[in-house]
């Protein structure tokens, strides 16, 4: 047998030769010194990369989503503490007593209610001035197209005559006889 | 549930129990694979959630046809070659040569210490150091051949280039490996002794996949 290519040989190494390929590098391998070194050395290196060995980390539980366990956490850290401290809150604060609240409010609301309805008022009013000028707008608008409509419809009739009677003349023009 | 299955109802579903059980399956392999490549564990951990956040994100693009898997390994790749990347340009790592662009030193000769814990540790430190000398494309068919168990066939698609490329890739890795830790190799009492002819037939069987 030939020298086997050095492809062959780093697949013979890792057991990916056809069956009758493997066992026909391995005849050759035990006659061939010059193959068998390059075999052993190889051989020395993959040995050596074997003593390599990475830390066997944990496994994480099955049912945790790996990448938002953390955000899931926090999140629901979060919402616990807010939900204890708004209970905290509403527990811990004395019941208010409605009617003497209510008469301590009366006075302002009152006020707060005569201002409100004189903010209104002056609203109200105006509101109405605008509208009022909208309308003496528009009205003055409406009259000047009006007049500029007329004054067209004038010009256009006294075109329209002009061009009538040039036609007429037009129609009645005869060509002088020639000597 | 296979993972295409658990794809597929991400895919169409949204899915959120399917896509944690993706993550649960695969997040040891792709951190592992992460962590060969960058040999960082932090930036693995990163990296891996990172694959994870993209394979969401882009989970309209999975073809049902395809194998999760290589979808998934060629996200984790692409990353840590986008990481390697900036590292590099950072000057964060010295990867693959030496300063001022020199061939790579030779990694030192090992010393065997009495204690045997030690004595790996620092072996497999020396191995790590080797590995990330090796330049990134031989070493992403190392890592994926040789410790995350993927076959030739399964690398190229995942790679996307001819298996023939990824064979040759695979040579010049592990012959620059061999380079790279010849000094070590024989003095190591893990290296196999060219004193024994047949020693090479008994070699450690790949790693199977989870």
């Amino acid at each position: 047998m030939n020298h086997p290519t050095r492809e062959d040989l780093v697949a013979h190494l890792y057991d990916e030769l056809p069956p009758e390929q493997q066992t026909e590098l391995a005849a050759h391998l035990r006659e061939c010194a010059d193959c068998q070194k390059v075999a052993t050395a190889w051989l020395g290196s993959m040995a050596e990369l074997d003593t390599w060995q990475l830390p066997v980390l944990p496994a994480r539980p099955k049912s945790t989503p790996v990448l938002f366990a953390p955000f899931v956490r926090w999140a629901a850290a979060a919402c616990l503490a807010a939900g204890l401290g708004f209970l905290g809150g509403r527990f811990s604060a004395p019941a208010p007593d409605a009617a003497a609240l209510r008469t301590a409010l009366a006075p302002e609301l009152i006020k707060i209610s005569v201002v409100m309805d004189a903010k209104l008022a002056e609203d109200r009013r105006a509101v109405t001035e605008i509208l009022q000028t909208m309308q003496t707008q528009r009205t003055e608008d409406y009259a000047s197209l009006r007049r500029a409509l007329e004054t067209l419809a004038l010009n256009t009739e006294d075109s329209l005559e002009t061009a009538q009677q040039q036609i007429v003349q037009l129609a009645s023009f005869t060509e002088p006889a020639q000597r | 549930m296979t993972d295409e299955q658990a794809m597929w109802r991400v895919q169409s579903h949204d899915d959120p129990e399917a896509f944690a059980e993706i993550v649960r399956r695969w997040e040891g392999p792709i951190r592992n694979l992460c962590q060969r490549m960058t040999a960082d564990l932090h930036r693995a951990e990163d990296l891996a959630q990172e694959t994870f956040a993209r394979l969401f994100a882009r989970r309209r693009e999975w073809q049902p046809t395809a194998k999760l898997s290589t979808y998934l390994w060629r996200i984790a790749i692409n990353l840590c070659h986008d990481e390697n990347r900036r590292r590099t340009r950072h000057g964060e790592v010295p990867l693959e040569t030496g300063e001022d662009g020199e061939s790579p030193a030779l990694i030192t000769v090992f010393h065997p210490t009495p204690h045997d814990q030690l004595e790996t540790e620092e072996r497999a430190e020396q191995v790590r150091a080797a590995l990330l000398r090796v330049s990134e494309p031989f070493r992403t068919v190392l890592v994926l051949r040789h410790y995350e168990g993927l076959k030739f066939r399964e690398i190229a698609d995942v790679l996307h280039v001819p298996e023939g490329t990824v064979k040759s890739r695979m040579v010049e890795g592990i012959t620059q490996l061999t380079r790279l830790l010849q000094p070590a190799l024989s003095d190591s009492p893990a290296s196999v002794p060219s004193s024994e002819p047949a020693a090479w037939q008994n070699h450690s069987q790949p790693k199977a996949r989870p």
